[in-house]
């Protein structure tokens, strides 16, 4: 980006919240970077090569826009709402329509974000708030502290975090979520590699598995729920130090675990099939039929 | 994502208790100590990125030493174990995993004190969330700390104890990069 043009807008006037609406031609594969502190950011993946942002901020908010080169169709875009010191966090609402390869960048505060359409990449951060993605982009890293995370559909690439807030996801090639004490949730989608692991949150695991998946879930004290098909081939081993397994997907009986303490449980299908791990220190394990 | 099965695998291999050569830890503590000369700096985005590459490297070279030392061991004889010099008697916790631990903690501090520093700019309730978080994190890496002091060759156990603070890592790490006023 050696080439920026930085346009300071003017929006118009509307009572307490001013408009902003502004638009460029942009390379298919345009980055866009948004920096706002708005109440809510909608992002929404469309077949034209142009970006376009609108929607209403508080009034007094300064806006800029920086497009890089080349000037006809730039490969990146800036965008920054700075919000007036007597702003409210939840004020103002936003409308980024990109080309559908695009790789957005957002970052706000106490935003919703909801992303639709979007093929590219996507890099989200909320404070609180929440961050809900429909669709499948290439690459998607969400981040929160105590806003949810909410993803329908199977991102190739997927690092989802949180400290307090949940985690919703259906499937992937590479999918990672990690959590402090919020719950982690994965079904309806396959799964190809995927780790979720949370300090004191539940893990919730449903999602269908690839032939070659590669599953681990991991927790210090939150329970762990396992749904799986009754009939899998699948490796599965599980071990906790404190916490219990209660094995209701198969016959398959939980041995005493090292120094006496704890539980383990190991199958094997005999073949180079799925792969299911878990560790828990104290939280119980269950795996179950579905 | 896909390391982690390889060195269980490796891990699965080694005996219990065994002493690594007393050359290995002369490796392992040059690659840490640097760290110490790691310049933070004050303030603003410069800061935040080197601390971001130093608490990257001590994850890197802490992981990289336990990587090695399952490498290291893997076959190696019981005579060679033997010839290791002697040890402290019952440390509290394996020796790599303590070597892990300190770097460990030396991230977190670097990360508290900019933490400490940002605090006044962040909204009251998103230092409550922040420090809500950390005070699990603390417990639950304390309980895995004192579970791994009675059961010392636990594989799992270890694991879990260190994952317990990479996420309390990656926990501050994404709380020094929160914007103002969030």
């Amino acid at each position: 980006m050696k080439r920026l043009l930085l346009v300071a807008l003017l929006p118009a006037v509307a009572g307490a919240q001013q408009k902003v609406l502004r638009g460029h031609s942009a390379s298919p594969t345009v980055s866009v970077r948004l920096v706002a502190a708005v109440g809510a950011v909608r992002v929404v993946g469309w077949d034209r090569d142009s970006v376009e942002l609108t929607g209403m901020i508080p009034k007094g908010a300064r806006v800029a826009f920086a497009s890089g080169a080349p000037v006809e169709l730039p490969t990146g875009m800036k965008m920054y709402i700075e919000m007036p010191d007597d702003a409210q966090p939840l004020d103002g609402s936003l409308q980024l329509r990109v080309p559908k390869g695009a790789r957005v960048w957002v970052k706000t505060g106490s935003a919703a974000i909801e992303v639709t359409g979007v093929t590219g990449g996507l890099d989200l951060n909320v404070v609180g708030g929440s961050i809900t993605v429909h669709g499948s982009p290439r690459e998607l890293r969400a981040e929160s502290m105590d806003g949810n995370v909410v993803v329908d559909g199977s991102p190739e690439w997927m690092r989802a975090k949180t400290a307090t807030g949940d985690i919703t996801l259906q499937g992937g090639q590479d999918v990672g979520a990690s959590t402090i004490s919020g719950a982690i949730r994965a079904s309806g989608g396959e799964v190809e590699r995927v780790k979720l692991e949370a300090t004191s949150g539940a893990i919730s695991f449903a999602s269908s598995l690839s032939r070659s998946a590669h599953v681990e879930l991991e927790t210090h004290s939150g329970p762990i729920d396992i749904s799986l098909p009754v009939k899998s081939s699948l490796d599965i081993d599980v071990s906790t130090i404190t916490g219990a397994i209660d094995n209701l997907w198969s016959k398959k009986r939980p041995a005493a675990g090292s120094e006496g303490r704890g539980m383990t449980l190991a199958t094997s299908s005999g073949m180079e099939g799925a792969r299911i791990q878990v560790r828990s220190f104290k939280g119980t394990v269950q795996l179950r039929p579905r | 994502m896909t390391d982690r099965p390889t060195l269980d695998q490796l891990s699965a291999e080694l005996p219990r208790d065994i002493a690594p050569p007393a050359d290995l830890w002369a490796d392992i503590r040059a690659g840490l100590e640097p760290r110490d000369a790691v310049a933070l700096p004050r303030t603003g985005m410069a800061f935040r990125t080197r601390q971001l590459i130093a608490a990257g490297l001590v994850v890197a070279v802490a992981s990289s030493a336990i990587t090695a030392l399952a490498l290291r061991n893997r076959g190696a004889t019981q005579q060679a174990a033997e010839a290791a010099p002697s040890r402290p008697a019952a440390p509290e916790l394996p020796v790599v995993l303590a070597n892990a631990e300190h770097g460990y903690t030396r991230s977190v501090d670097a990360l508290q004190r900019t933490l400490d520093e940002r605090r006044d700019s962040l909204a009251p309730s998103t230092v409550a969330t922040v420090e809500r978080s950390l005070r699990v994190a603390d417990s639950a890496i304390a309980e895995a700390r004192a579970a791994l002091t009675q059961d010392p060759a636990n594989r799992a156990l270890a694991a879990l104890f260190a994952s317990n603070y990479e996420r309390k890592i990656d926990l501050m790490r994404r709380a020094t990069e929160l914007a103002p006023r969030t």
